[in-house]
């Protein structure tokens, strides 16, 4: 076997990866302010998906904006959600994580109704690949890895630095201390619902062209991303984005020497070994 | 609080009533109720679709005409369809609700050979006539009498459609190959290796991947390194076989590319893309506009393509022919007995869409239960689904 | 400035704070002391808006804030350090204070009020790019005391200031109490279970006692009143 192989499947691996830690970063951050497990975070990933596929493949709106109108809009879903379902079952975790199973079979049921069951495509907007070395990537591929990192620095940026941001790391350490600092926790959930929403909807944008869309295709990236937190560890950004390249890297060397079949297992062994070893993760915080 | 549980419980059973009037024609007075299985939803969900179509087309043919005359009584013909999204527990809840509940007798229609298994453990020993797509190798046998099959298997077409390449493209040597890995997807491959074998090529892979799988990269690094001349997606569905000769052209294959299984060729333009897509052969599909069908399911494929909106592919025919021939056979028997149905079934060729259809099978399955019908092979040219040759299965040159 | 007229918070069917009256003038130091449970914090959390009373009034500056959430009353003038410090542990001693002014607007004199606060603390400007999670428990105390100070209030509301630090730094936290009402005409309103410390600080006190107030008046009185020495200065 050669290194060009073994580099090539490496990298195959972590190609999508980071587009995969964004969903995930959408649902630790739902966690850490809400503690709300939102099993419907997949649908939000899909509405992502079919406002590219309506906005950019039907009507033909530039990619770039599309995948602002996709963030925005999901976003405005994730805010409404909050304000509409989960804000009433605050403090009341399993009551919010029936209603977000309910919630998934809700918008499953209600894409398929609206968007029909059949796949549909997205036509690719960048054509040709990236050769270096005899390693291969499409320039697709490239263009939605890059801009899944520009999110992912855009979201440490903001909660790093901007107002709204230092509100929500406040409430996800001490919602009574931030309150009494004079955060509005309403306000802070619903945005930090919003924003994990957000995520995900960009996250369903950018793989739309290279996946195509249907209702159920939340699924697969929400398996990823629980393994990803559960290895990274709950409520860490650098342990999201740790998780996703290690769940990239195993999959993509498990691929070349145990066949594609045999990977799904091992991201799950990996979930495993990583909670009888750190059982909160390899990196955990807040 | 509860107002909005309450708006969300509304919203459920809108969906579901909408679900069921989607499936649920009007009743008469002697009603002759119909199964229809398969996956309406994920990634194998146009193969569903396909299959309540040809039923939904047949069943509104009969009623139009009065309804169906079996010995001195007259049915009106009522669907009743569930998705089983591919998956043979659903499949197993569904074939149960269909024989138990609503007393079903007759399923005619399903895909994806796991689901085919767990439908005949229920069909099988209640005597229930099950016709299917599906390709699963032992879904036909002599211990299964009451299950046909109204769409060629790979058994049927690998070695012609093979032996169609080795004459007409000498340069393709290596044959790598990938499937879903279930039932079907193996017996598609086991099939397609034996006629390969058969036929003196080489088999440079032989993979499978999970359902439901987007990213191929890893995969197909790992095939495109054994060097194929020619790409098989075998019994991948249109979506994934999209997907797969999408990403191996990113990944720098340029060769010949094949579906043994593809049904509708068609579809996977969209997926793959144009230039991804061309030059796709396959045996399975039939163009229902090309010279190379009979007028009769040329006109077929009007009718559909009118009521639908889309170009039917070969699921559709084939459901369409199985209740042509089973709604036949009843009459033939003058009684629903699905005893006397199948006796009447067995006994002589049908005139159907197809023209004359042959049950045959007897030396692969051990019990002549398929359906036997000329193979089309056909090429994407230019984003469009074209015949280029028509090859007759082993079974039916004789 | 502030008063607290017949107060009572429920748990439940349960009764935390039953009828409390507190009244605290401008630039005064208060103290209310009382055994753990007598429902101290629970009238604290209440005054600041974390529980929302089940009956009685609040009145701050002339407003009626009893039904008032949290975030709103700080913006009024009112700063609550809570018992157990409750400071966000991930972010670094600056990021917490800095959450002391988030209602402030004003960017130049937000950097004032920092200033002073480091000043007044200089070990939490010698740490303060460290984690809150990482620093002493005397330390963490001071840095609740500063980010309290950040959104510049009227009145400092303090709940258990001295919890299990050792004498020495107690006597710290006294000293900057004194100094910050000295210094910034700040009133306090401290809740201890270390009655000796809180009735040196305090001008007046309160005595709670399950739920109600059951002595009040100036602390000197306070000190020698044969209750409290029995129960709350040993003998």
């Amino acid at each position: 076997m050669s290194i060009e192989l073994l580099v090539q499947a490496l990298l195959n691996g972590f190609g999508l990866a980071m587009v995969y830690v964004l969903v995930a970063l959408g649902l630790t951050l739902i966690f850490s302010i809400l503690e709300i497990i939102n099993f419907a975070h997949g649908e939000f990933y899909m509405l992502g998906g079919y406002i590219t596929y309506y906005a950019y493949a039907l009507f033909g709106l530039n990619y770039f904006a599309t995948l602002g109108l996709a963030i925005l809009t999901v976003g405005l879903a994730g805010v409404a959600a909050e304000r509409l379902i989960f804000h009433h079952l605050r403090g009341r975790a399993l009551n919010a994580f029936i209603v977000s199973l309910g919630l998934l079979w809700v918008m499953q049921a209600g894409a398929q109704l609206a968007f029909g069951v059949l796949d549909k495509p997205v036509p690719s907007a960048f054509s040709g690949v990236v050769r270096v070395f005899g390693l291969v990537m499409s320039v697709e591929r490239v263009v939605v890895t890059l801009s899944a990192i520009v999110l992912i620095a855009a979201l440490y940026l903001f909660l790093r630095w901007s107002r709204p941001g230092r509100a929500m790391r406040a409430v996800a350490q001490d919602p009574d201390a931030a309150a009494l600092q004079g955060v509005n926790i309403d306000a802070a959930s619903a945005l930090g619902f919003g924003v994990g929403c957000a995520l995900a909807g960009g996250a369903g944008g950018l793989l739309a062209p290279l996946f195509a869309v249907s209702p159920a295709m939340g699924a697969l990236p929400v398996v990823k991303a629980f393994i990803i937190i559960i290895v990274g560890g709950m409520g860490s950004l650098p342990g999201a984005v740790l998780g996703g390249l290690l769940l990239g890297g195993v999959e993509g060397l498990g691929a070349l020497f145990m066949g594609s079949a045999a990977v799904n297992i091992l991201g799950f062994l990996m979930v495993i070994v990583v909670l009888l070893v750190r059982p909160r993760g390899l990196l955990s915080g807040a | 609080m509860m107002r909005i549980r309450a708006s969300i419980a509304t919203i459920a059973m809108v969906a579901l009533v909408a679900a069921g009037i989607a499936t649920r024609g009007a009743a008469q007075d002697k009603t002759l109720t119909i199964g229809v299985l398969g996956p309406l939803s994920g990634g194998a969900a146009s193969y569903g679709v396909e299959l309540v179509r040809g039923a939904e087309m047949k069943a509104d043919e009969i009623n139009k005409a009065g309804g169906l005359k079996v010995g001195n009584d007259v049915y009106h013909i009522k669907l009743v369809s569930y998705d089983h999204k591919a998956l043979a527990a659903d499949a197993a809840t569904a074939a149960n609700k269909l024989v138990f509940q609503d007393k079903v007798k007759y399923i005619i229609g399903n895909a994806v050979g796991a689901t085919c298994n767990a439908v005949q453990t229920v069909t099988e020993p209640e005597k229930v006539l099950f016709s299917f797509v599906c390709w699963g190798t032992n879904n036909l046998g002599p211990d299964k009498p009451h299950s046909f099959r109204a769409m060629l298997s790979q058994w049927e077409v690998a070695e012609p459609f093979y032996r169609w390449v080795k004459e007409k493209h000498p340069a393709v040597k290596r044959v790598a190959l990938i499937s879903p890995n279930d039932t079907s997807g193996k017996d598609t491959n086991t099939a397609v290796v034996k006629a390969l074998k058969g036929l003196a090529f080489e088999v440079a892979a032989d993979e499978y991947y999970e359902r439901g799988t987007k990213d191929f990269y890893p995969i197909l690094t790992k095939m495109l390194a054994t060097q194929p001349d020619m790409l098989d997606v075998a019994a991948a569905p249109a979506g994934e076989a999209g997907l797969i000769l999408k990403q191996a052209r990113e990944l720098g294959f340029k060769g010949a590319k094949g579906w043994t299984a593809g049904t509708n060729p068609f579809t996977i333009i969209g997926v793959a893309g144009k230039d991804a897509a061309e030059g796709v052969w396959s045996p399975t599909n039939i163009n229902v506009k090309s010279d190379f069908v009979s007028p009769t399911v040329r006109r077929f494929g009007e009718e559909y393509e009118k009521r639908y909106k889309e170009v039917p592919g070969v699921i559709a025919v084939a459901n369409y022919a199985a209740f042509d021939v089973f709604t036949k056979a009843m009459q033939d028997a003058r009684s629903l007995d699905t005893d006397k149905v199948l006796a009447a079934l067995t006994q002589k060729p049908f005139d159907t869409v197809w023209g004359k259809l042959v049950l045959g099978g007897k030396e692969t399955y051990g019990i002549d239960r398929q359906f036997l019908y000329p193979v089309v092979i056909s090429e994407i040219r230019d984003g469009k689904v074209v015949d280029i040759a028509q090859v007759l299965p082993a079974a039916l040159k004789k | 400035m502030l008063e607290l007229a017949d107060l009572t918070v429920h748990y439940g069917n349960v009764a935390a704070v039953d009828g409390v009256s507190v009244t605290v003038h401008e630039g005064e130091i208060v103290a209310i002391i009382g055994p753990n449970g007598a429902g101290k914090t629970s009238t604290l959390r209440a005054l600041s808006g974390l529980v929302r009373p089940s009956g009685g009034r609040i009145v701050f500056r002339g407003v009626d804030i009893s039904r008032w959430r949290a975030h709103r009353i700080v913006t009024l003038g009112l700063s609550h350090a809570p018992e157990g410090r409750r400071l966000f542990p991930q972010m670094t001693v600056l990021e917490n204070l800095r959450m002391g002014a988030y209602r402030r607007r004003d960017g130049q004199a937000i950097e004032r009020t920092l200033a002073e606060v480091l000043e007044r603390f200089p070990r939490l400007g010698e740490r303060r790019r460290q984690l809150a999670g990482t620093l002493s428990g005397g330390e963490q105390q001071m840095l609740t005391i500063g980010r309290a100070l950040m959104s510049s209030p009227t009145l400092l509301v303090l709940d258990e200031p001295s919890f299990g630090l050792a004498p020495l730094v107690v006597r710290e936290i006294r000293t900057i109490v004194e100094s910050i009402n000295r210094d910034r005409k700040v009133a306090v309103l401290l809740v201890e279970q270390n009655a000796r410390m809180a009735l040196a600080v305090a001008a007046r006190a309160y005595v709670m006692e399950t739920g109600r107030i059951v002595l009040s008046g100036p602390a000197a009185a306070l000190r020698e009143s044969p209750h409290v020495k029995a129960a709350y200065l040993g003998g």
